[in-house]
């Protein structure tokens, strides 16, 4: 049989309804890149001559009847018929993003069926964006779960303790329905002892464990690990609120344990041609510092103190071609206080290391010639980080706004994933981020902008943003309420100490039943109401997220969900 | 710049001094070298933002400036803000015992110069953190151990548990909110609790002091921003 060109339009057909319609799943937007597209096109095409060729076999395969009657009306019929499952899940399996995998889902009953069975691997960003059982229930053959909980900004105390972001329910519905699991990512949840004593007896084959920023645990809970997965070859905690009750867990890894390849706790210890750490050592010497990197031409991560100084990142320039992410971090943390990076430092790496894409830089001044430089060095940034430590700190030479320094990193760096920003910025930054920065995903904002304008041209002008993060800055709530569809598209919003008033809350809430509104108040704020004296109570933190599992129930008594 | 609240130092400056009003923990020596107003210019260079600043630069107004010797100030002035920088606080804690070390360095050579009675930073941390508790109008004091708590709540909730007898007395039914919590920090300065992360205010933090919210509006207006 050929491939005639019946077929062909049923396929586009299908990608056509996949577009349009939601037929079950969360439906959200997303589409699949046309690079994709294209390779399933293909892939199609060579099953269907396969399927063509043998045609004649009984091969007493499962064969799955054409799809369910409402898409059916869209293809036409008899077009998308008798495809063995098996060929579908291979096709699927071509499909590396969790994204694409939502959006064959979304095509029919049978390819959702199909989908969620062969999922391997499943991301929730935010751990209230859906319950735990529906996850365990849908996809029961996956292999590697990742979960976040708190937002970013908890890694900076922003967020009160017992906020939330618990694992427990995670690992229990995962012990109840998805046994073959392997691999468990958490980043900024609470872990109890009991919740890893569970997770190390519920999964026979469990073999990697990471913990980032978490807490909630001790060395105890560790042990049970230690000690019962026997299978265990990657144990990565990093930064996390470990109680410490000695070193016995240690021990309890069974002397034949011949599996574990990789652990590593407190720092990361990467092989020097791939990634150094240097961040927690204060009391290197600068020079012998630079000595060693110098001789380091392959790194391609690096993540240092600014004791290296600018003399050091031009040894690091003129050094380390290869290098792909270098982070400064700050060794005093006092706002007035002194550094040995400047802007200088900055440029000399723009200069020398044209692969850099991902930037994390403390410093105490910066200058937009500078960010210009650095702008059109390296147009590669997917990550761009700059925090200059005092809070609205203006071009040290021009003491004008850093508006145009960022302005040009967005518009010459096309990828732009993430950004954060400082230093006295304006309302004119944050036009510039919405006309350039068309794919950032994630904006972290702090003691800028304006007026509501600001929040505003970020709200509307950036289409693939996720995550946006705000502080102490003058938004309030028109630019709370000036885009509510957008919130749908995003994961989360946090605002704090910002101009948002509990009215502007209700009113989204009352407007977008599928957000979970969270007014944190960790000071009991009734009493602030009174001393405004009669002005619109302001929220000090919100948390603005969308969910399929309505309003949580393990919330503590300081947060409020609208 | 005179003094603000104005004391004499002649004739029957004990019983005046007894009774002055000044931001002060009871108890503290006149000569205080500590009590400064350190955070005079660097507040004022940070911009007033939404509600970020608002403390620092509130106190700015009201420290008292007695006849300091700037040469026992701390180098810099601290603007601290919550969450500022955003770097964890698994790394700020690493540092501050290594910034410990560095200034039980410095101050040892002026224990002699001068008569301070705040102890260095490295030495409150190896005394473990146990602090005075007062409380206005209470007759005793009480001693805790910051490092019990986890965090701000818990630590108001352990006050409030501690004191709420003391509160009986002039309302009927104590509202934690008459109440202002302030410490005094390694410089001698006396602080609202509730601005610095709390590994921060852990390290910091000498003494406790509760008071009444009447008196304390002077420090700022509100209690937890």
């Amino acid at each position: 049989m050929g491939f005639g060109p019946g077929r062909s339009q049923s396929f586009f057909l299908v990608l056509a309804a996949a577009r349009s319609e939601k037929l079950g799943g969360r439906g959200s937007h997303v589409q699949i890149g046309y690079e994709w597209q294209m390779c399933f096109f293909v892939c199609l095409l060579i099953s269907c001559w396969f399927l063509g060729e043998r045609n004649n076999l009984e091969t007493g395969r499962k064969r799955i009847p054409s799809c369910s009657s409402s898409s059916k009306a869209v293809l036409g019929e008899g077009t998308m018929t008798y495809f063995p499952e098996e060929v579908v899940e291979h096709i699927f399996s071509f499909l590396p993003a969790q994204r694409d995998r939502n959006t064959v889902s979304l095509v029919c009953k049978v390819w959702y069926e199909i989908e969620r069975l062969s999922r391997r691997s499943v991301f929730v960003g935010n751990c209230y964006a859906v319950r735990a059982e529906r996850v365990a229930l849908r996809f029961p053959n996956v292999r590697a779960l990742t979960v976040k909980g708190k937002p970013h900004f908890a890694d900076f105390n922003l967020v009160p303790p017992d906020w939330g972001g618990y694992a427990g329910p995670w690992i229990e519905a995962a012990a109840r329905g998805c046994v073959g699991l392997e691999e468990l990512r958490m980043k900024r949840m609470v872990v109890s002892d009991e919740s890893l004593e569970l997770l190390s007896r519920s999964f026979p084959r469990f073999r990697a464990l990471v913990l980032i920023s978490c807490e909630g645990f001790s060395t105890d809970g560790l042990a049970a690990i230690a000690s019962h997965c026997k299978l265990l070859s990657e144990l990565d905690l990093q930064e996390n609120e470990v109680e410490d009750r000695g070193p016995r867990w240690l021990s309890c890894f069974p002397d034949s344990c011949t599996s574990l390849v990789s652990l590593n706790f407190a720092c990361i210890k990467g092989e020097v041609n791939a990634g150094l750490n240097l961040s927690y050592a204060p009391t290197l010497d600068a020079s012998d510092l630079t000595k060693m990197i110098s001789r380091c031409v392959k790194l391609q991560r690096l993540w240092v103190l600014d004791c290296i100084s600018d003399k050091g990142l031009q040894v690091v320039a003129s050094s380390c071609k290869d290098l792909q992410e270098l982070r400064v971090f700050p060794s005093d943390f006092y706002v007035a206080g002194y550094s040995a990076v400047t802007e200088e430092g900055l440029v000399a790496i723009s200069l020398g290391c044209p692969k850099l894409n991902s930037l994390l830089y403390f410093c105490h001044q910066m200058t937009n010639a500078a960010l210009i430089t650095v702008a059109k060095n390296c147009p590669n940034f997917t990550r761009f980080r700059l925090c200059i430590l005092e809070p609205g700190k203006p071009d040290v030479m021009t003491n004008q706004p850093l508006d145009e320094g960022f302005g040009a990193i967005v518009r010459e760096c096309k990828g732009l994933r993430r950004l954060s920003i400082s230093g006295l910025l304006t309302d004119k930054v944050f036009m510039y981020i919405g006309k350039y920065a068309k794919q950032l995903e994630m904006l972290s904002i702090a003691f800028a902008g304006d007026s509501d304008k600001g929040m505003m041209h970020v709200m509307n002008g950036c289409k693939n943003l996720r995550k946006l993060e705000i502080r102490d800055s003058p938004f309030g709530d028109a630019a709370l309420l000036g885009n509510v569809a957008k919130y749908e598209t995003m994961r989360s919003l946090w605002m704090s100490s910002c101009n948002v008033t509990l009215k502007g809350c209700q009113v989204l809430a009352s407007k977008m039943p599928m957000l979970n509104i969270e007014v944190i108040n960790e000071w009991d704020g009734c009493n602030e109401m009174e001393e405004n004296h009669g002005e619109l109570p302001k929220v000090e933190k919100l948390y603005v997220y969308r969910t399929t599992a309505g309003a949580r129930d393990d919330a503590p008594n300081f947060v409020k969900i609208l | 710049m005179e003094a603000a609240v104005g004391y004499v130092s002649v004739v029957d400056v004990d019983n005046l001094k007894a009774t002055e009003l000044r931001l002060g923990l009871p108890g503290t020596a006149e000569d205080h070298h500590n009590h400064l107003s350190s955070q005079k210019a660097m507040s004022s260079s940070v911009p007033s933002t939404p509600r970020g600043m608002k403390r620092a630069a509130a106190e700015d107004d009201d420290v008292v400036d007695a006849d300091e010797d700037d040469e026992a100030a701390p180098p810099v002035a601290k603007a601290q803000v919550v969450g500022w920088p955003p770097v964890r606080s698994y790394r700020k804690s690493c540092f501050q015992a290594a910034a410990a070390s560095k200034s039980k360095a410095v101050s040892n050579k002026d224990e002699a110069s001068k008569n301070t009675t705040a102890p260095s930073p490295a030495a409150a941390a190896a005394n473990g953190s146990l602090v005075k508790v007062s409380m206005d109008g209470a007759p005793y004091l009480r001693k805790i151990d910051l490092k019990m708590y986890k965090g701000y709540r818990e630590l108001r909730e352990a006050l409030e548990v501690m004191f709420v007898c003391f509160s009986g007395a002039d309302s009927a039914g104590a509202n934690p909110s008459e109440f202002a919590i302030t410490y005094q920090d390694k410089d001698g300065d006396l602080m609202l609790v509730g601005d610095v992360p709390f590994d921060m205010f852990t390290c910091t933090c000498k003494k406790l002091r509760i008071m009444k919210r009447s008196e304390a509006t002077g420090l700022g207006s509100h209690p937890g921003k």
